[in-house]
């Protein structure tokens, strides 16, 4: 007994929609019928029952940076009334995991049955709001690989069931109140006994990754730099003016130096929470070091120093913020000439 | 390994205290101020050098300290060798 195939609308990029890269990044969404690009072999995995009935594209910086785009992509996805969005594999693209998942969160907002794919290190992840999010390998040589483990989770999400890390699921899940058959003493024994078994992954807590960085290539020559200074010792104004929180921050500030020779006490503090802050107060050069680096550009050990400080509380700050704090923070400083930053860390 | 190595920071340059990174209050202001240059002298030669994964470098205790060469000691990338610092938390 076979009943109607699930609708399946694909969303992906100017680039695997076959329209062009870099160059076409600014292409308004479109929407096509059928499969296209990787949707093509997304079909032939999930077979019979399911039907990749349209594919909209859009491009990279049209879908992140036009306002309203989102709004748009999803208008094109629920005229052809889905039963299931799938968008990508994103792999690490930024700009089109962000697009994958804001387009995912919408359609999930607005009802419908959703699953993006992207990289566990993709920028996007965090985006996606309530909507499913499995892994794909780094980059597209990864297709094959990413799409067989992308195809049964469309199947999960297509016949109303819940994809898990077993599925390949990354980044947040809703909870859910659920009552296991066994109490936690004895699931806690049972991963005792895993590990001494040998087992050192076994766990009902999965521990955030960190991502590996690519060390940034040496500055030339500091005495030419535009160099910035920055902390996560949470080092503000007296008044603390703008709210910095004082744990699991989740922004981050920028106070000028300009015509400042020395962090004077009394006018800046330290709103961290987690360490005593009483040195910071006395000096608070000790957590920002304004005075020595005036004196350096002085004697023009360095070009010239940023004339603002950005700053931050690390204290608890989850992953997900702290990794987007640094992806604006070289944004900020790549735009404005920033060759080189002193960060401080409490 | 270092916290700093362990969660992917490329360079590093070790203080000697999570509450006064660039300071040191058990020294007098003189003293301190000469701490936090040396500290700010050492993170612009660190910027200026090439490392390929998360790197500690040290210090000078003292100005112009002795058996220092630039850059970091040998088995001292990745984190490997290093020593804890003064104060370390």
């Amino acid at each position: 007994m076979t009943g109607p195939a699930v609708r399946i609308v694909h969303y992906v990029n100017q680039f695997f929609a076959g329209i062009g890269g870099e160059e076409s990044a600014g292409t308004g969404p479109v929407r096509r019928d059928g499969p296209v690009g990787p949707g093509t072999r997304l079909a032939q995995l999930l077979g019979e029952g399911h039907e990749i009935v349209a594919t909209v594209y859009c491009g990279d910086d049209y879908a992140t940076t036009t306002p309203g785009a989102v709004e748009e992509i999803t208008a094109l996805i629920a005229e052809v009334e889905p039963d299931v969005v799938v968008a990508g594999p994103a792999f690490t693209s930024g700009r089109y995991g962000l697009a994958c998942a804001r387009v995912v969160a919408a359609a999930h907002e607005a009802g419908m049955a959703t699953i993006a794919c992207m990289h566990a290190d993709n920028p996007g992840l965090d985006e996606a709001g309530g909507a499913p999010v499995v892994a794909s390998g780094e980059t597209a040589r990864t297709m094959r690989t990413t799409l067989d483990a992308l195809s049964p989770a469309v199947a999960k999400v297509a016949a109303g069931e819940v994809v898990t890390r077993a599925d390949g699921r990354v980044g947040k899940a809703p909870r859910v109140n659920s009552l296991d058959e066994r109490t936690s003493a004895e699931r806690a024994v049972d991963l005792v006994l895993a590990r001494l078994g040998g087992d050192n992954r076994a766990t009902e807590v999965p521990l955030p990754r960190f991502d590996q960085v690519t060390p940034a290539a040496p500055v030339e020559d500091p005495s030419k730099a535009l160099v910035a200074i920055l902390t996560e010792g949470a080092l503000v104004p007296d008044a603390n003016p703008d709210g910095l929180e004082s744990a699991r921050a989740t922004k981050w500030l920028r106070y000028p130096l300009d015509e400042r020779d020395t962090m004077a006490a009394g006018e800046y503090r330290s709103v961290h929470g987690g360490f005593s802050t009483v040195w910071a107060n006395e000096d608070p050069n000790r957590i920002l070091p304004l005075d020595v680096v005036r004196e350096l550009e002085g004697e023009g050990a360095i070009g010239r120093l940023h004339g603002e400080y950005l700053v931050t509380a690390g204290n608890g700050t989850s992953v997900g913020n702290a990794r987007r704090f640094g992806v604006e923070w070289v944004g900020e400083l790549r735009r404005l000439g920033v060759q080189a930053a002193l960060l401080t860390a409490t | 390994m270092s916290i700093a190595t362990r969660v992917g920071a490329p360079r590093v340059v070790t203080t000697r205290g999570i509450p006064y990174p660039a300071g040191d209050p058990s020294l007098g202001p003189q003293e301190e101020r000469a701490w936090r240059r040396r500290l700010v002298t050492r993170a612009l030669e660190v910027v200026a050098t090439p490392v390929s994964r998360p790197t500690v470098f040290e210090v000078d205790e003292v100005e112009n300290g002795a058996g220092r060469g630039w850059g970091p000691r040998l088995g001292e990338e990745g984190g490997v060798g290093a020593p804890p610092g003064r104060g370390q938390h």
